[in-house]
């Protein structure tokens, strides 16, 4: 890090902050590098964590296989102890199933503890007492405990996010302290957040307290910085992050990222509040290929970047989405990374020519725009369903893309949804570091209620660890932003909605008023409501926000040309929905000034991205060097 | 077709499937019992204007046959006399259903006064008015005990509701509330599939639209019969038995013949036993789901279950047997008996290609009731291991085959019922041994906290093991015992429980793979 840091400043002391975003979270879990974890849990239940929902991985598959759990079925123990559901304490734990354990994660040299007892989100006071005891004893351990790490009931999802909690927090632990190490001793002293699943960030110690906060936060910069660019202007958006193998795409509503608490890591649930983004097997390095009834295929597979594409001839055989592309002549074999890869199209040519339009009798360049149809056909579909499932219709929507291949598709993935404007941000390639600038400190509390009495004294608790963390951060009083919550449902449900909730309304008792709230949003959500039906309050959660966000919005755009004078030259390119090529305009999009109109079709090219604007669509650069695209 | 139409072809059949799949989460998410919106116990599904499916959003592989059944009877019956704004409801075993629980609800789609498509979908209905709460259980002797037929009849015409038939309907039921709920939410269900039909058809031209419904089902049948085409022609097969019917001791045989004549495929299930005077007969749109599983769960996974899987298909069923009863033959546990069936044609294609053989699963359903009258109902599926393949372990603890339902919370459970579980874990030892070994069991204890509950089940292999494949062993059986000391039956209605009493519920394991060299089981504490 420090030597990127020195390659952007020669005097490193003037950097006042840093905000990092890392996928070191996911890849612990993919590649299985993280801590031994040992877990201890309630006698009768050593199996929970594989039981989980009992579901199998896939429906119609004989052979499939579960992903290995976390925690081993020998590094799991056992402790003699009961709480009831109720919160009373059956049985208090077995100090000797304690102390057997001890010994037991010693002798097995576990890095990791994670705890979790039956009902603790009732009634912590169990898991509390085997914590002490074994902390005593276990000192260099890293410890994650249910109740502390996310008290909500559902005791598999619960326990999978405490386990995904205790396998991250020793490698997480020593990746930042190594961090801060090389930054003192390179003298460089700034602020250090570390970017989180929830769109906002955190300090380096609250990342180590729970590093499972962590895991989605690759995509959420990127939507986090949609959100507060484009947001306010555009009420609901829809962003589209194409990179080499996947897509993400994610909504915004009414100005905020749509947020879930229903995410899974390699089939493991991970109950943190996380922006909901959803990962389609779709990107510039997806495989074509004709499968057994005749249809062609494209992606989930790809060629990532290695071997990458077959146009890199780095040993890649099978046609890929970037080899349709260059085809198309939608890509410029000498643009990638500023020519620094050069592609090579008679290698695209004979691979698509064997794979695809040789078995299906076509054209070569129907080959490549059948490959375009099909990806464009994907990503629409699945962007069709996440805008329908959330009541809302694609005419009213946006569409922001970015990521290396998304302004290339963008304006075709528009046209399909009937979306009528597309932005395309400025550096779209590395759009999402933007998005860590536009982002706040944030954490968000649960615990689970379950009956009015224990509101007031759990809204107490919540609010002393709120303000336990903003000291922690260094919030100043009047940059502190808190938001409550209640996920409410009608009494034999087994579903809940999210109703925000005014404190002053708990305080007062004032149930009426939240509840008049759950029947409107019930029926707006499912189309019936049940006005003499007893509601039951399942959760209450806080959402804290401290407010340091950076304001991009009045960063100035600087053109390196001149107005008027910036085509570079034009191309003969085969657009996928046309039958005749089309001599296109090409712009070197750094040369183009802010508020200029252009005319489909054209192509502008960046050094990280090029977008593509369609014949009969027509496009313009706004005030601060986003592209905005019409479709037409 | 032409192989440009082709691609086009695709692209709408991307359409239709995101159509089916947003009924889906309409119907998950507008309906009110937690049987349909937690456990997802229904499914979705658009259908042409011959009745052929063409795409299905893929929830419950039973629920498939049940929809095909139903809409192809309303072809037939109702032929020239379906109106637009016409809503058709049926739930008969013996016209189209599987079992009772499962309401169909039906909706053709118009374009130019002529029906081009049927928009339908089926939930499981957590009561349906029959002796017992629930409607399946498992010793029922006619259907008359198993609640109220609906043969398929138009709940809605023109456009409007007959109110009437719903009130009557939903009187019969247990918690009418809930029943009228859910219903309702299945008509939207199927308007909101037209309403993006519609927008498909403006978009794409009735054509094109039409001829891709074709070339969908074309696509399936091409896809299946080059998979058949790989396997050596020839009969095989296999024979298994259910531990009996509920009523009377006694094992029922579940045999089955595949043969394969070069790429179609022709299945016998002569041998089978008799009718059965239990409620584990299997009417015939059940038996096409099952066979439609194991098709696409054992040849070709990702295979779009539709039509074009019945043109490649010859099904022998002998007459008054389990798998094809006489009215008013009891049908409500079915789904031991299709686990059964599937288990029966994995074995019998495990011969065809030894190569991709796997060993048996636990092929049962063991359901437990646990309820006080006017108190509460609490129902729950236990799954036991899966078979091992010739790559891999079985799975430990799941739902196999035709079912596919979650276990509710541990701390759900303890909230909401005067229960208490005191362990739910691994059967150690109980996966068959082999160079790979089948999946695990599972045991729950649970203990009751109040006098007089109620204590209902179904389940199966109670007897009969789970078979083991090449050489390995079979898995271990499942069991009920009481208080620690008494084994009860596997088919139970109305035991009463009191205060402190202990059921602990074992499932049975999967079989099993290879000879084993070393038996691999997991050590136990």
């Amino acid at each position: 890090m420090t030597a990127g840091i020195k390659n952007i400043t020669a005097d490193p002391s003037r950097i006042k902050e840093i905000r990092h975003g890392t996928t070191l979270g996911v890849n612990t879990i993919i590649e299985r590098k993280g801590a031994r974890v040992g877990l201890l849990t309630t006698y009768g239940f050593r199996d929970l964590l594989e039981i989980g929902r009992q579901k199998r991985p896939r429906l119609y598959d004989l052979r499939a296989v579960r992903a290995d759990p976390l925690a081993a079925r020998d590094m799991i123990m056992t402790v003699h102890e009961r709480v009831a559901a109720s919160g009373a304490v059956i049985k208090e734990p077995e100090s000797s199933d304690i102390k057997a354990a001890i010994s037991d994660f010693k002798k097995k040299k576990a890095d990791a503890v994670a705890i979790l007892f039956i009902n603790s989100y009732a009634n912590d006071i169990n898991e509390k007492k085997a914590f002490s005891l074994m902390k005593s004893q276990m000192k260099d351990v890293y410890f994650s405990i249910s109740s502390d790490v996310i008290p909500e009931f559902r005791e598999y999802e619960r326990l999978s996010t405490t386990v995904l909690n205790a396998y991250l927090g020793p490698v997480i632990k020593r990746y930042i302290k190594k961090l801060q190490k090389e930054l003192k001793n390179n003298s460089i002293n700034p602020l250090f957040f570390i970017c989180q699943s929830g769109g906002g960030i955190t300090s380096a110690k609250s990342t180590i307290d729970y590093p499972a906060r962590t895991l989605f936060s690759g995509p959420a910069a990127g939507v986090m910085g949609a959100a507060t660019l484009f947001g306010e202007e555009y009420n609901n958006l829809v962003t589209l992050d194409m990179g080499g193998t996947s897509t993400d795409i994610s909504l915004i509503i009414d100005h905020i990222p749509v947020i879930t608490t229903n995410k899974e890591i390699d089939g493991f649930p991970m109950k943190f509040t996380t922006i909901d983004v959803n990962t389609i097997g779709a990107g510039g390095g997806s495989i074509a290929s004709i499968d057994e009834g005749g249809f062609l295929e494209v992606g989930p597979e790809s060629a990532g970047s290695d071997p990458g594409p077959v146009c890199y001839c780095r040993g890649g055989e099978e046609p890929t989405l970037t080899d349709a592309n260059l085809i198309l002549g939608l890509l410029d074999p000498e643009i990638l990374l500023g020519g620094k890869v050069k592609l090579d199209i008679n290698e695209s040519r004979s691979a698509i020519n064997k794979s695809i339009s040789g078995p299906l009798e076509m054209s070569l360049i129907e080959g490549a725009a059948s490959i375009v149809r099909v990806i464009t056909s994907n990503i629409s579909e699945n962007i069709k369903k996440m805008i329908a499932s959330a009541g809302l219709d694609p005419k009213e929507m946006k569409l922001v893309a970015f990521g290396g291949a998304g302004p290339m598709h963008a304006a075709y993935i528009a046209k399909e949804l009937g979306i009528d404007e597309v932005i395309i941000p400025d550096n779209p390639g590395v759009f999402s570091a933007a998005g860590l600038f536009c982002s706040n400190l944030m954490m968000d509390f649960v615990r689970t209620v379950r009956g009015k009495a224990r509101i007031k004294p759990f809204l107490k608790e919540i609010e002393k660890r709120a303000d336990l963390w903003f000291e922690r951060e260094n919030v100043k009083k009047e940059q502190r932003k808190s938001l409550w919550s209640m996920d409410i449902r009608y009494y034999g449900q087994n579903y809940e909605i999210n109703i925000p909730v005014e404190k002053k309304d708990i305080i007062d008792g004032s149930f009426k008023k939240i509840e008049d709230s759950f029947h409107k949003k019930h029926m707006e959500a499912y189309g019936h409501r049940h006005m003499d039906k007893k509601i039951e309050i399942v959760n209450l959660r806080l959402r804290c926000t401290g407010l340091i966000s950076i304001d991009l919005k009045s960063a100035i755009y600087r053109s390196e040309g001149r107005p008027n004078k910036f085509s570079r030259k034009t191309r003969k390119v085969f657009f996928p929905d046309k039958k005749t090529p089309f001599k296109t305009a090409i712009y070197n999009k750094r040369l183009i000034p802010a508020l200029k109109k252009i005319e489909g079709p054209a192509i502008l090219e960046e050094i990280d991205s090029t977008i593509v604007i369609p014949p009969g669509n027509t496009a313009r650069t706004d005030r601060i060097g986003n592209v905005i695209i019409k479709p037409g | 077709m032409e192989n440009v139409k082709k691609i086009a072809a695709e692209i709408i059949g991307n359409s239709l499937k995101t159509i089916a799949e947003l009924m889906g989460s309409v119907l998950v998410k507008s309906s009110f019992s937690a049987n349909i919106k937690e456990r997802r116990d229904c499914s979705t599904a658009i259908f042409d204007s011959r009745g052929r499916p063409v795409v299905q959003a893929e929830h419950i592989p039973l629920h498939l046959g049940s929809m095909m059944g139903t809409v192809k009877e309303i072809c037939d019956r109702f032929s020239g006399s379906i109106s637009r704004g016409d809503v058709f409801i049926s739930n008969d075993p013996y016209h189209g259903g599987t079992h009772l629980p499962d309401i169909n609800i039906v909706t053709p789609f118009f374009r130019d006064n002529r029906v081009v498509n049927f928009t339908a979908n089926i939930a499981h209905h957590s009561d349906i008015g029959s002796a017992h709460p629930g409607g399946i259980a498992g010793n029922a002797q006619s259907i008359y005990e198993e609640g109220l037929r609906i043969p398929p009849i138009k709940l809605v015409k023109k456009g409007k509701i007959d109110s009437a038939l719903l009130n009557m309907i939903v009187k019969n039921c247990r918690i009418p509330l809930e029943r009228k709920l859910d219903l309702e939410a299945q008509i939207a269900t199927n308007n909101i599939g037209i309403r993006y039909l519609e927008e498909s058809y403006n978009k794409y031209g009735d054509d094109a639209m039409l001829a891709s419904m074709d070339e969908l089902i074309d696509y399936s049948e091409r896809r299946l019969r080059s998979k058949l085409k790989k396997i050596p022609d020839g009969t095989y097969c296999f024979e298994d038995k259910l531990d009996d019917d509920g009523v009377s001791q006694e094992p029922i045989p579940i045999r089955a013949c595949i043969e394969i004549i070069n790429d179609r495929l022709k299945i016998d299930f002569s041998g089978s036993g008799p009718q059965s005077r239990g409620a584990v007969n299997v009417v015939y749109s059940a038996l096409l789901a099952t066979v439609y599983y194991v098709i696409k769960a054992f040849l070709d996974p990702e295979l779009p279950a539709n039509a074009g899987i019945g043109r490649v298909l010859e099904i022998i069923i002998p007459d008054r047997s389990i798998l094809n009863p006489a009215e008013p033959a009891a049908v409500g546990a079915r789904t031991d008996t299709c686990q059964r069936i599937a288990g029966t044609l994995i074995g019998a294609f495990n011969k065809a290609i030894p190569d991709k053989a796997v060993a048996g699963s636990n092929d049962a359903s063991t359901a437990v009731v646990f309820s006080k009258e006017n108190k509460f109902v609490y129902v729950e599926a236990i799954g036991g291991g899966s078979g091992a393949s010739g790559t891999s372990n079985g799975l430990d603890g799941v739902q196999v085959h035709i079912t596919n339902t979650s276990n509710l919370p541990i701390e759900v459970l303890e909230a909401e019922f005067p229960l208490r579980v005191e362990k739910y874990e691994f059967v150690p030892g109980s996966g068959g041994g082999g160079k790979l070994r089948g999946g695990m069991g599972l045991e729950r204890q649970i203990r009751v906290l109040e006098d007089d509950i109620m204590f209902s089940s179904h389940g199966d292999r109670h007897k009969i093991p789970p078979w083991g494949w090449d050489g390995g062993e079979n898995g271990k059986c499942g069991k009920f015992i009481l208080n620690n000391s008494t084994i009860l039956p596997s088919k139970n209605s109305g035991l009463l429980l009191n205060k402190g009493d202990l059921i602990t519920i074992i499932t049975p394991g999967g079989g099993g793979f290879g000879k084993p060299i070393t038996i691999k089981y997991r050590k136990s504490s």
